[in-house]
Parts: structure tokens; C-alpha cells; sequence
């Protein structure tokens, strides 16, 4: 019993000691008191801004020789890539050799697990390196976790992009919209050369997700006939949602006879949602009840007048 | 070489000194800020030609920020707003409430010095 | 006796191993939501379509609102329920400094208790995120279905008179529903200041907001998260004397008998579990909530220990 109560008292104490420390990291963060890391990282971001703003000329060479230095640097080059674009890299691919970054990273992706390691594929994503990186990481795509899967994913497509559509092709879970916003991400930077019309019309519903998120995000307007397409034939609900929500987020017609049909097919609940969401998307009543029922469309019609104001005397106004 | 001063908004204050770094190349004196207040403080004691705001929620919350970052009428200083991509809505209310330019993240960096530059020279012939 | 030591072993073990499994997925929760904090920055203008229209009762001043307009996300609004009738100069103050306007309103047939006597919005584009409704004021549930009643997008985060939303929450709720791969009537955050988010239909058919809610929904459609949505300020100093009084009252009779009965080792291990669970509920503070306050948290663990006997009714701070 004593023993017990010895063994028990022990691990108490460790837990709570082990707590404090953790609450005094997690206040220093809090407070924004940087740690070494965070300053050595914003040195080098600072180098790394000269380095592309001067074409590699007066940042001198970039050198990490300990591993706290090389992870500041991986988070600086991150930092500076996921806000930048157009600018050359070169410099970058010099510094990620010299130092052997992409090997660091890598050596660290295998020793890591959970967020830690989807936070360095991240990084890596993001670290010029060569195209045999990407089969070095595609094993991560098959992770049990998701994070971890989808940042192996973009940091596959960005370390080897010509292959990015067939590395997305190969993926074999469905890819949800915070996955595809974050695919985007990469596009903004330029890293992939991807067109939308051969995404729209491809079998595999990641590549038509990632199809649809493009012709949202960049407006593409002349997609409306492909995203016809989709809601004509495609046989899954949730693309045909998707592809109804694209055209009304471009602000297309949605009068056509197949896509009434399909929209019919919603459950109440999907078409009271859609209602809303056209409401908002600025479609008139007229357009609503072309594609909704009478009760939905009243209901669209007192949503739309809720945001107006009745200039001939109805009611009171204050 | 002009000397415009520059101030500089980011709740990440990372990513404000990142900007900082990429416009301060030119000469012009920065001053970088991770609050609203602390911003508007900066303003009234700098005077900046140029404000640079990574957010948008300050325009739409009702604190009067554009209002109080321009509060002396004879020295307006620029505002240009950069942020990840917003909905047109958000845009054209930023324009309306007097924000100057918006860009979205990622950006040019080659882009954005020549902006400021013309922008800085202006005030300085001004 | 030693079956009582056994049993009073046990149960500190039980609790120490409860604060261990909770620090351990907070502070996976905590990194999880650092490494997709920058991520989340990207997202601003929509997830899946998914929209939230934040509800709030008893919120009246402009600080306040301020806080609660300060989301980046674009698919969001406000919707404050307020009696200009009750609160008039409140009202009349947010009416000018947001340039409100009444516009058009019909009585609600999905939420009869709406009973809404005018809507409000504002003339302004940067203001059009904010909705003001005037109602009479009977019950906070009430007021929530009015809100309900009046929103455009299709998920609820109902928001009492101390919440306030920490940065990125939108986003990050918007981000878990979206990633949800079964539809989501209820998202709950089980962080110290517990908040949830509804459904607009799921509340129209459980016919609005009440105590049970909750209760009522089917615990595979609810999503869980770890991560805090708001946090809550209150009375310190009645926190604080709730919170010893609870401590006193529990631990003060406990340290009496084992001192009267067993021997130190007892004691100790005691002392040591519950300074223990007092580090925990430090660590749970800083790294969740933006007032770091250790004894909310720990009035937190004794609302979790009553949940064990009697389910919790839904409430707004």
C-alpha cells in the first residue's frame, strides 16, 4: 500500500511539473516572447527577402550548420514562399544544397509523427528540392492521418509539379474543401502548371473537385458549359453539388432542364441550403423559382426582401 | 533614394516584418505594428505616407480604423490592404470604406516596391 | 480500512490518468491548431460553402460587437437580438455608429417564438456582415430562435453576453464541418468555455433553442473539437470564490479523514494528485484561453464531473 501510494505520489509530481513547463512555454507563445529558434528564423526570412529581392546578389551565403538552424531556415524559406511568387528561386535551391535541407527534412519526416510531421511536409513543400523527392514521400500519402497525408500529397505535386495531376489521380482518399483550398495555395504560387478543362472532364472526382475549386477561385466564367456537363451526367451527389454551387458562385443562369432535374434529386435540406445560398449570391426570385418549389421559393423571396427596404408605405420605417 | 514612412498592420508580426524587409530596401523608414491600436498610434505620431494593412476585419468591424489611421485631413496617407483572396463583396467594401489598393497573397515582391516607390515619390514631390 | 485506501488510491489514479489523457489531447489539439493556423489564413472566402451566422443575446455594446465582426472569414455574419424597448439607448447606439437601417421582415412560420418586430442593416457595404433584431426580450432561447429566424447561412453559433470569439474561430469551424465526412447537425467545441454550433434546420425541426437541444441530437452527428471557439469573461472574483469554495469543500474533509485514518503516504499522494490536476488545469488555461485563468478551468472539471451524473443543459455564458 505504501509502495502504491509512493509510485502514485511520484508520477503526480512528475505530471505536475512536467504541466508547469508546458504552461510556461505555452505563455511565453502567448506573450510573444520569441524563442531562438523564432529569431534565427527571422533572420534568415530577412536573408532570404535580400536574396530574392537583389537575384541572389548581397545576401552572401545562406549557411545552417546545426539543426536548429537548418529548421529555421526550412521555416523561413516557407514563410517566404507561401507569401511571394514570381521571384527566383535559384538562390534558394543554392542554399536548401549547400545546407542539405531536403535530406534534414526528410530525416525528420520519418523520425516524426501526427502534426509534427504533417508541419514538416509542409515545409518541405515549400523548400526548393529535386524531383526524386517526390517518390521519396509519396509512401506519407497513405497515412492514417489526415493532415499528414495531404501535406505529403502537396509536398509531392510541388517537388515534382509535371506529375502533379497523376500524384493527385493516385490519391486515394476524397479530397475535402480545406485540402483543396490549401492544393490552390500551391497554384497561386505558380508552382503547378494545372488547366481546368482536362480536371473538369477526368473520371477521378479529386481532379474534378480540384477542377471546380480553380474555376471558383480564378472566376473562370466560359467553365459553365463543363460544370453543365458534370451536373448532367456525373453520378455522384456531392460533385453535382459542388458543380451547382460553382455556377451559381460565378453567377451563371441555372434554369436549364438538367440542372432542375438533379436539383430536384436534393433533399429538402440541400435545396433549402442551395435556396439560401442563391438568395445571397444576389439570383432573383425569378431565377429561384425556376429552379426551387413554391414553398422554397416564397421562403427565398422573404430571405432576398429581408435585405431591402420598401420604399412605398407598407409598414412603418423607422 | 526617398524617404517615405511606411506603416505596416499584421497581426503576425512575422509576416509584417517579412513585408517591412521587402519594402524597406528602398529607403524608406518602416514601422511595423501588431495591433489596431498600436497602428493607429503609429500613425498619429509618424505621420506615414503609406499604411499597410495584411487584414480586412479591421474595415468591417465598426472600429472606424480607416477613419482614425487618416485622421489629419491635410496628410492622407495611402492604405493598401493585402491579404489572402476575399469575395468580391469583401473587396468593393474596402474600396468603399477609402482603402486605396487591395492585393491579394501571394505577392509580387518586385510588384509591390514599385508601387510604394511611386507612391512614396508622390507624397514627396507633394 | 486498507480497501478504503485502495479505493481512495484508485480513484486519485483515475483522476491523474483523466488529466493526463485531457493535457495530452489538448496539447495535440494546441499544435494541430498552430500548424494550421497560417494554413487557415488562406481560407477566407469560403470552405465547402459552409456559412455561419453567429447569433448573440444580450450583447449590447460596441466593444463587444466590434470583437464579434472581427472575423476574416467571408461566408459570416452577426445577428444581434436586442429589445429597443428594454435597452433603447444601446440600441439607438448601435443603430447610429453602424448607419442601421429597418428594412423588410415577415414572421417567421419555421420559428413561431421568433415573434421579430424589426429588422435592421446596415446602409453601409462594410457593414453588411451585421444584422440587428428588435424583439421582445422573454428568454435567451427565445431570442436565439429570432436569430435563427433572421439568418442567411445555414449553421448557428449561438453567443451569450460574456463570449467573445478567440481569432480564427470562424475559420476553424468552418474547417471542421466542411471536413466532416458525414453531414453535421452539431459541432461542439469541448474546450473550458463550452459553445457549440447548430444546424439552422436541425433547430427549426427540434422546433428552436432550449435547455435539451443537445440532448436531443444524435451524438454520431455531432463533431467534436478540442480547440476553443470563445472564451468567456466574467465575474473574476465570483469565479474565484466559486472555484475555492468547490476546492475547499472537496479537498478540506478528504485531507481530515486521511489524516485521521491513514497514514501520510495517503496524504501525500493526494497533495500530489491534486496539485497535479491544479498544473493541468494551468497548463488547459494558458494554452487555450486568452485570459489564461486556472480556476475557470477548474470549475470547468467539476461542470464535466457533474455531466457523469446529469447531462448538461445547452446554455449561452
Amino acid at each position: 500500500m505504501n509502495t502504491a501510494a509512493l509510485i502514485l505520489t511520484a508520477l503526480a509530481a512528475t505530471f505536475a511539473i512536467a504541466c508547469l513547463a508546458a504552461a510556461a512555454v505555452a505563455k511565453r507563445r502567448k506573450d510573444n516572447i520569441p524563442s531562438s529558434r523564432e529569431r534565427l528564423r527571422e533572420a534568415y526570412l530577412h536573408r532570404i527577402i535580400r536574396a530574392l529581392d537583389s537575384g541572389g546578389r548581397g545576401a552572401g551565403k545562406i549557411e545552417a550548420d546545426t539543426p536548429r538552424r537548418r529548421m529555421a531556415l526550412a521555416e523561413a524559406m516557407h514563410l517566404a514562399m507561401r507569401h511571394t511568387y514570381g521571384s527566383d528561386t535559384s538562390v534558394l535551391q543554392e542554399a536548401v544544397d549547400r545546407n542539405s535541407l531536403d535530406r534534414f527534412l526528410l530525416r525528420r519526416i520519418r523520425l516524426s509523427r501526427g502534426s509534427r510531421r504533417a508541419y514538416l511536409l509542409t515545409l518541405i513543400s515549400s523548400v526548393p528540392s529535386h524531383r526524386d523527392m517526390a517518390s521519396l514521400l509519396v509512401r506519407y500519402t497513405r497515412s492514417r492521418n489526415r493532415d499528414v497525408r495531404v501535406s505529403a500529397l502537396m509536398a509531392v505535386m510541388a517537388a515534382n509539379p509535371s506529375m502533379a495531376v497523376r500524384a493527385l489521380a493516385a490519391y486515394p482518399y476524397p479530397l475535402a474543401p480545406f485540402d483543396t483550398a490549401r492544393i490552390i495555395g500551391l497554384l497561386r504560387r505558380g508552382l503547378l502548371p494545372i488547366a481546368f478543362e482536362p480536371l473538369l472532364t477526368n473520371a477521378n472526382r479529386n481532379l474534378r473537385m480540384l477542377g471546380m475549386a480553380i474555376v471558383r477561385n480564378f472566376g473562370i466564367e466560359s467553365a459553365d458549359k463543363s460544370l453543365g456537363n458534370i451536373i448532367a451526367s456525373d453520378p455522384d451527389p456531392q460533385t453535382v453539388r459542388e458543380a451547382v454551387y460553382t455556377l451559381a458562385s460565378l453567377g451563371r443562369p441555372l434554369g436549364r432542364a438538367k440542372i432542375r432535374e438533379r436539383v430536384a434529386d436534393f433533399t429538402p435540406r440541400e435545396r433549402k441550403e442551395l435556396c439560401r445560398f442563391l438568395t445571397l449570391a444576389g439570383y432573383s426570385t425569378r431565377a429561384i423559382r425556376a429552379l426551387l418549389s413554391e414553398e422554397e421559393s416564397r421562403y427565398a423571396e422573404e430571405l432576398i426582401n429581408s435585405h431591402k427596404r420598401d420604399l412605398v408605405c407598407k409598414q412603418h420605417s423607422t | 533614394m526617398n524617404s517615405g514612412k511606411i506603416v505596416i498592420y499584421s497581426r503576425r508580426g512575422i509576416v509584417g516584418r517579412m513585408i517591412a524587409d521587402m519594402v524597406g530596401e528602398r529607403g524608406a523608414r518602416v514601422v511595423c505594428c501588431t495591433s489596431t491600436r498600436q497602428t493607429v498610434a503609429a500613425c498619429m505620431h509618424e505621420r506615414p505616407d503609406l499604411v499597410i494593412v495584411l487584414a480586412v476585419a479591421p474595415f468591417m468591424d465598426g472600429s472606424d480604423f480607416i477613419r482614425r489611421i487618416r485622421f489629419d485631413r491635410r496628410r492622407r496617407p495611402v492604405v493598401y490592404v493585402v491579404s489572402w483572396q476575399h469575395s468580391e463583396q469583401t473587396v468593393l467594401s474596402l474600396l468603399d470604406c477609402g482603402v486605396d489598393q487591395y492585393l491579394t497573397f501571394p505577392l509580387c515582391m518586385s510588384r509591390l516596391q514599385r508601387k510604394i516607390t511611386v507612391e512614396t515619390n508622390k507624397s514627396d514631390e507633394a | 480500512m486498507q480497501t478504503a485506501q485502495y479505493v481512495i488510491l484508485s480513484i486519485l489514479a483515475v483522476a491523474l490518468a483523466a488529466a493526463a489523457v485531457r493535457v495530452v489531447r489538448i496539447s495535440r489539439a494546441m499544435r494541430r491548431r498552430r500548424f494550421l493556423a497560417p494554413e487557415t489564413a488562406g481560407c477566407c472566402e469560403s470552405l465547402g460553402f459552409v456559412g455561419i451566422s453567429a447569433v448573440c443575446s444580450g450583447v449590447n455594446s460596441i466593444e463587444h460587437i466590434e470583437n464579434l465582426l472581427g472575423s476574416e472569414y467571408d461566408r459570416y455574419e452577426l445577428i444581434v437580438v436586442l429589445d429597443a424597448e428594454r435597452r433603447p439607448d444601446d440600441f439607438r447606439n448601435i443603430m447610429t455608429h453602424y448607419g442601421m437601417i429597418r428594412v423588410n421582415t415577415a414572421e417567421s412560420d419555421e420559428l413561431p417564438s421568433a415573434r421579430i418586430r424589426a429588422l435592421y442593416r446596415s446602409r453601409r457595404r462594410n457593414y453588411r456582415r451585421l444584422v440587428l433584431v428588435d424583439r421582445a426580450y422573454a428568454t435567451p432561447y427565445e431570442d436565439l430562435d429570432a436569430g435563427a429566424a433572421a439568418a442567411s447561412y445555414d449553421y448557428i453559433l449561438p453567443i451569450g453576453p460574456s463570449d467573445y470569439l478567440v481569432p480564427d474561430a470562424v475559420e476553424t469551424a468552418a474547417i471542421a464541418i466542411s471536413d466532416s465526412p458525414r453531414h453535421v447537425e452539431a459541432l461542439r467545441s469541448a474546450a473550458d468555455a463550452p459553445c457549440a454550433i447548430f444546424h439552422r434546420e436541425t433547430v427549426i425541426a427540434l422546433d428552436g433553442f432550449s435547455p435539451r437541444i443537445m440532448r436531443r441530437i444524435p451524438s454520431r452527428s455531432v463533431t467534436r473539437i478540442r480547440t476553443p471557439l470563445v472564451f468567456r469573461i466574467g465575474n473574476l472574483r465570483r469565479t474565484r470564490i466559486k472555484a475555492w469554495s468547490a476546492i475547499f469543500l472537496l479537498l478540506a474533509p478528504l485531507f481530515t479523514i486521511e489524516a485521521l485514518l491513514f497514514d501520510e503516504t495517503i496524504v501525500a499522494a493526494t497533495a500530489a494528485t491534486a496539485a497535479a490536476l491544479f498544473a493541468a488545469a494551468r497548463y488547459t488555461a494558458t494554452a487555450t484561453s486568452p485570459d489564461g485563468c486556472s480556476l475557470k478551468t477548474i470549475l470547468c472539471y467539476f461542470s464535466r464531473m457533474k455531466e457523469f451524473f446529469r447531462p448538461q443543459k445547452f446554455t449561452i455564458s
